[in-house]
């Protein structure tokens, strides 16, 4: 997911950043609003489509019972993919396979602290098993950052129907899905972090990059920040060095931008919820864009 | 720590701390075979990496129970290939090996503990052994944090990994003092992570000197060898 740039652009992007006035007028540390929708994707648990710039993200959250994993008989667990749309990006982005391994696999970690006992329904045998599917619709810079806040808010979202468990006497099991659309749970998730992507560039580091910023920067680290101010994955993956005294700074801002996201992202979400309630039959989803420009 | 292990790669290397013991060889730098390789032409040279784990390497309790396990474990794999290559690119002198690739193949015969920064500081003598142009050797080193305690626990074994709220690995360039590779997994505070880096720090630094006394000895054992056959 890089751009091409001349050394003129790389240059003047540097510059900004040094004079903590970048291209489009934002300090270092400011992130640029998002838009979240919840639950637009109809045959799912929960879903969520994040916006922020050009990149838009949507998740869609599947619960299904299955087996639990044996390291951890009482608890659920989160199965994770992440998927480029095949028009998401230029052909540039195509040079690197592993980003969609990548992706996934840092969500996985960041879901690790999450306590899953809730999702359990026999111990060792049976539990909901929470399907996280990403779709990058379109990889415009920060795509980390966007798809953890994608996930959080399915998660958010997601609705598990409530199962009754009775034994029939035999020592089987039998387990009775409710289908009833207001008998459910909903999934705990104040321990759900977001990512906040700290680029290099120069002797400086920026949150919540555009893509040419991302092209020009030198190293970047992923930091997974929960509500408590706590961090639940720290990883640089880029090559490229990063001076200890600077990495310890962007530590310090990714705490604070992390914090004042999921901040930001509970009041979207309440907002959304809000509007709902007193507009139920409201336009949503994909074409309201359209809609509103005609 | 011992150097020139495997006698038919270019360089090759043995580290082993207590029950950590780890294998890696460098094959290269030599023509681009890999798929899509030859049709491009690069100006850098490409350092791939390959990570097999023995199968008796870890303790029992990662079962490796079903194909799910396995999966997760070959991915997991692949990550800890990728970590290590990102680790060492930076300092390796890509630009000087034009259309070639430098292969490097960890073999992890146990792992007890801090096994990727075993890996890292392996691969680093085995690139030099291989008399492969780097800036510095990348040393690398984990902590174990204990989140209610404040403790950080330096190079930890793998029973305080499981134990530990947080893991963190971090490699350092010593010489010019810049962070090559961060990778932290599990809950901590700010400030318990600066004070693991920072310990991080100071084992890097121990560390590479060390190295280099091996390197040095090996290369006066080397030399001793071919004087007195």
């Amino acid at each position: 997911m890089t751009l091409a740039l001349s050394r003129f652009e790389q240059e003047d992007i540097a510059a900004g950043v040094a004079a903590n006035l970048r291209s489009d007028g934002r300090l270092r540390t400011d992130y640029r609003p998002f838009t979240v929708e919840s639950g637009i994707v109809s045959n799912t648990s929960g879903s969520a489509r994040v916006r922020l710039g050009l990149t838009d993200v949507l998740v869609g959250v599947k619960a299904e019972i299955g087996e639990p994993d044996q390291a951890k008989p009482t608890q659920g667990r989160f199965e994770v993919t992440v998927d480029f749309s095949s028009t998401s990006a230029s052909a540039a982005a195509f040079d690197d396979d592993n980003t969609e391994t990548e992706l996934a696999s840092a969500i996985a970690r960041t879901l690790k602290g999450v306590d899953l006992s809730a999702l359990c329904i026999v111990p060792g045998e049976q539990c909901w098993v929470i399907y996280i599917d990403a779709l990058i619709l379109v990889a415009a810079g920060n795509a980390y950052d966007v798809l953890s806040l994608a996930v959080r808010a399915a998660l958010a979202n997601t609705r598990i129907p409530k199962v009754e468990v009775s034994d029939d006497g035999h020592g089987r099991v039998e387990l009775e899905v409710s289908d009833d659309p207001h008998h459910v749970t909903e999934l705990d998730i104040r321990a759900v972090p977001v990512i906040v992507t700290l680029s290099k560039i120069g002797a400086f580091h920026i949150v919540d990059a555009t893509i040419e910023e991302e092209s020009c920067a030198k190293s970047r680290v992923h930091v997974a920040v929960d509500s408590k101010g706590a961090f639940c994955m720290v990883t640089k993956a880029s090559a490229g060095g990063i001076e200890p005294q600077l990495l310890f700074d962007a530590l310090e801002s990714a705490k604070q931008v992390g914090q004042h996201l999921l901040s930001q992202l509970e009041a979207t979400l309440k907002q959304e919820e809000r509007a709902l309630a007193m507009f139920p039959n409201s336009q949503r989803g994909f074409l309201t864009d359209l809609q509103s420009a005609t | 720590m011992s150097t020139g292990t495997v006698s038919h790669a270019n360089g090759s290397a043995y580290l082993e701390l207590a029950g950590t013991r780890v294998m890696a060889a460098v094959y290269g730098p030599r023509e681009n075979t890999r798929a899509g390789g030859l049709q491009q032409f690069n100006e850098q040279a490409v350092l791939q990496c390959d990570v097999a784990r023995a199968p008796f390497a870890s303790p029992r309790d990662d079962a490796r129970i079903g194909t799910d396990a396995n999966t997760s474990a070959a991915a997991a794999d692949r990550q800890f290939a990728t970590s290590v290559a990102t680790a060492l690119q930076s300092s390796v002198r890509l630009e000087k090996y034009a259309k070639s690739s430098i292969d490097l193949f960890v073999t992890i015969i146990g792992d007890d503990g801090g096994a990727l920064a075993a890996s890292i500081n392996c691969c680093t003598l085995a690139l030099a052994d291989a008399g492969i142009e780097m800036n510095d050797m990348v040393t690398a080193a984990s902590v174990a944090l204990a989140a209610n305690t404040n403790i950080v626990l330096w190079d930890p074994t793998h029973l305080e990994e499981s134990r530990a709220s947080a893991i963190a690995t971090q490699a350092l360039r010593v010489s010019d003092n810049l962070v090559t590779l961060l990778d932290q997994s599990g809950e901590s505070s700010l400030k318990l992570s600066v004070k693991a880096l920072e310990a991080c720090s100071s084992m890097s630094v121990q560390l590479h000197g060390l190295m280099q006394q091996t390197l040095v000895s090996s290369l006066l054992e080397r030399r001793k060898q071919q004087l007195l056959p």
